[in-house]
């Protein structure tokens, strides 16, 4: 999830949430904000600072943590929290919504069928290469239906906005989106830190989103599933980046965390060991990801999965939350096609606008994003967490140059993006408060009964001052998304 | 070439393993020069042995077996008429589109070295058939076939370094070789009907396939430098070797394996493969 944002804040204007348009004039701010504005007026000097030592404290007693890869200063480190919240209107959010809506289940009816009869491949919509030779496609997949035709269970789709209109869809995760226990957790903290605010404000709830996600995975338990599905969680284990989320998760959905080596593949079914025997699980929500699943399926050097897992799932013994395969429609390069893809098979016009994006394997494309290196944002078209991507506005000559190689050497495992001015907010700093750029990642989930989204989400925040990427593995921090019962534009 | 096949693999364990899951690729599919008759696979000790087909159209059996286990057989027989159809197959049931076969993968990929290597053996040559014989002969010639089966083999870009391979280990680097051309190209498992003569240490071979425009799919063998004849006995298909195995398995329990396989040929009729040689 790559939150690239290339607004040099002090020249070029872009629009703060809180203080609106591009006026930066904190005496006016919009009408959504008032309550936080004042409250920030009023906040004695170093009340900020002592709850932002608070917050860190509390976290670390938790022990929410987040590894970061690469790092060896800091093998696991806190993410900062930003005690200022982050507002949307009731209205502003109902049109979020209706588009994610819309998106994921464009996601999920691509999915269906790449795997099935590619009407859209066909129709010459979407290039077959793109989509058969992209790495996260499944071969083993091809012609499986899963049930209910749901693909991606929980989607985390990125977020950001550039005015107080329009929301673009930055990035489709559709494998194993994390960052949903900072939501939980985040609003905790507010409760327990800005009480007062809090309580000025009529602020829905997100606490019922693990029975949302609980009542998704069980409608989409296998057809024959007797009664009450057994339902776990899978995780890499203790040293994986978002284990601490893994058990948080199957602590709040009141299932067992387990390990691949807690599972036994028996004859197509798959059972978990405890202390009384095996017991049949029906649901998998599994953060393992696909090529790790199952030594006899995929990479055989494996210890994450259990072995047969895939041939249980083929046969249709046990549900994988999210599907195998599923990270197909989440490839940058397939994400430029959306709008394409929703009007294929929705036959409405997109409500959530894609960022223009140039497809470095079309020739054209990739003779003007090499005359402009210096204003675009490149990123790999299988890349992600924010490594491996060209921010040119914030590149020195070196790094432009060296990018300009591996783009001409690969121009189809690229794509480039305009520098958008992302919306920021005002964030708390040691001695002041400052904008920041922000993006925001809604958590969507997919069930029998149709699509729900738990009104909020994960808001990131670039620390840095003119800092282009808000990925929590990239030094971002994060922020409570308190969506209103009152509209921003009537407050 | 008819005759009776029986395929024999004797696993035993160091130690008694706790349970074992394992998916067989031992079943042949019957095409236009190859055709498969009364054909079946069984386990001892007696298992489930649930027959599916996978995405690639190959026949799976998949079993478990619990603990403790310190050995188990597997066995594949059946007869089979062979013909030497010059490597061409035809009246088998494609699964994927083409592109399918383009995939970049960690087994198959080739480096820079490997594609200079593919392209200049091609030496202009224009005629998509000509070509893929081309390389085949390039890389039987560059290439020493050391028999010998890998569980895991390398991948094509170490093989090629290395300059020698098994039989499944140079089947990779032509797939490598041919993809980096833009020439769809697969994994072939199989029996090699005549073991003994071809020097491959145990009765398992493998070639690859290559779509050659306009014909179809053709076999081609770089071990032995030629399209595979009516010797070949063509197993499963897959993108890499990890597609097509055999057998995969995993036991419970940590256990070196200690494999014996034999394949046992009763050819009815004098095989034609003979008189070629």
């Amino acid at each position: 999830m790559t939150f690239q944002k290339a607004i040099e804040p002090m020249t070029s204007p872009c629009f703060d949430e809180m203080n609106g348009g591009e006026s930066v004039s904190p005496s006016a701010p919009r009408a959504l904000y008032d309550r936080v504005a004042r409250w920030l007026e009023n906040s004695p000097p170093g009340l900020l600072d002592s709850r932002r030592q608070q917050a860190e404290m509390l976290f670390r007693r938790i022990g929410i943590t987040f590894a970061v890869y690469g790092d060896k200063e800091a093998a696991e480190r806190l993410i900062p929290f930003d005690i200022i919240p982050r507002l949307l209107g009731q209205d502003e959010w109902r049109r979020l919504e209706a588009g994610l809506i819309q998106r994921v289940k464009a996601l999920n009816m691509f999915l269906t069928d790449v795997y099935g009869a590619q009407e859209i491949i066909r129709a010459g919509v979407v290039p077959a290469d793109l989509v058969l030779r992209n790495p996260a496609y499944r071969p083993e997949m091809q012609g499986h239906r899963v049930p209910h035709d749901i693909w991606t269970h929980i989607a985390g789709i990125d977020v950001i906005r550039v005015d107080d209109r329009d929301f673009y869809a930055l990035e489709d995760n559709c494998r194993t989106p994390s960052g949903v226990s900072y939501m939980l957790e985040n609003r905790e903290m507010m409760i327990r830190l800005a009480p007062d605010l809090f309580a000025d404000h009529r602020v829905l709830p997100v606490e019922n989103y693990p029975d949302a996600l609980l009542a998704s995975l069980r409608s989409v338990a296998p057809p024959h599933c007797p009664g009450d599905p057994n339902i776990v969680v899978l995780t890499p284990g203790q040293f994986n980046s978002a284990f601490y989320e893994h058990s948080f998760l199957a602590d709040k959905l009141g299932v067992e965390l387990v390990e691949g080596r807690d599972l036994a593949v028996r004859d197509d079914v798959v059972y978990m060991r405890t202390t009384e025997g095996l017991k049949r699980v029906d649901v998998i929500y599994r953060r393992v990801d696909d090529d790790f699943l199952d030594p006899l399926a995929f990479r055989p050097d494996s210890v994450l999965g259990a072995a047969g897992l895939m041939g249980a799932y083929l046969a249709g013994n046990v549900t994988l939350a999210n599907a195998v395969g599923a990270g197909v429609a989440d490839d940058k390069a397939v994400y430029t096609y959306m709008p394409e893809i929703i009007r294929f098979y929705l036959d409405e016009e997109p409500k959530l606008r894609n960022v223009t994006t140039w497809r470095c394997r079309e020739p054209d494309a990739l003779n003007y994003v090499l005359d402009h290196l210096s204003e675009l944002v490149v990123k790999e078209v299988n890349g992600s967490g924010g490594y491996g991507m060209l921010v040119g506005p914030h590149a020195s000559k070196e790094q432009i140059e060296a990018f300009r190689h591996k783009l001409k050497a690969a121009p189809e495992g690229f794509i480039a993006q305009p520098t958008l001015s992302l919306s920021t907010c005002p964030t708390s700093f040691p001695g002041g408060v400052a904008p920041r750029h922000v993006d925001l990642r809604p958590f969507v989930l997919s069930g029998a009964g149709g699509v729900r989204i738990v009104p909020g989400g994960l808001t990131r925040v670039a620390l840095k001052e003119g800092s282009l990427v808000v990925n929590s593995s990239q030094g971002g921090g994060t922020k409570d998304t308190w969506i209103l019962e009152t509209d921003a534009a009537t407050r | 070439m008819r005759a009776s096949v029986q395929f024999q693999l004797q696993v035993s364990f160091a130690e008694p393993v706790r349970g074992l899951n394992q998916i067989l690729r031992l079943t042949p599919r019957g095409f236009d020069s190859q055709e498969v008759r009364d054909w079946r696979v069984d386990v001892l000790p007696d298992a489930t042995c649930r027959r599916g087909e996978d995405a690639f159209g190959n026949i799976v059996h998949a079993c478990s077996h619990d603990g403790p286990l310190d050995s188990l057989t597997v066995t594949a027989e059946g007869l089979v008429e062979t013909h030497d159809g010059a490597g061409v197959l035809r009246g088998l049931n494609e699964k994927f589109p083409l592109d399918v076969f383009l995939r970049d993968a960690p087994a198959t990929h080739a480096d820079r070295e490997l594609a200079v290597f593919a392209r200049d053996a091609l030496a202009n040559e224009a005629d998509p058939l000509g070509r893929m014989h081309l390389l085949m002969g390039a890389l039987h010639k560059a290439l020493a076939f050391a028999p010998g089966e890998t569980e895991a083999p390398r991948p094509a870009n170490e093989v090629f370094a290395a300059r020698a391979g098994s039989a499944r280990e140079l089947a990779q680097v032509f797939v490598a070789a041919a993809r980096a051309l833009s020439v769809p190209a697969r994994f072939v498992s199989g029996f090699h009907l005549g073991a003994g003569e071809v020097g491959e240490a145990g009765p398992h071979h493998a070639w690859a396939e290559a779509f050659v425009d306009p014909i179809g799919w053709i076999g081609f063998d770089p071990a032995l430098g030629f399209c595979p004849r009516d010797a070949h006995l063509r197993l499963a298909t897959g993108l890499d070797f990890f597609g097509a195995a055999p057998r995969r398995a995993a036991c419970l329990g940590a256990a070196r394996e200690d494999k014996r396989a034999a394949l046992s040929v009763d050819a009815g009729r004098q095989a034609s493969w003979q008189i070629q040689q």
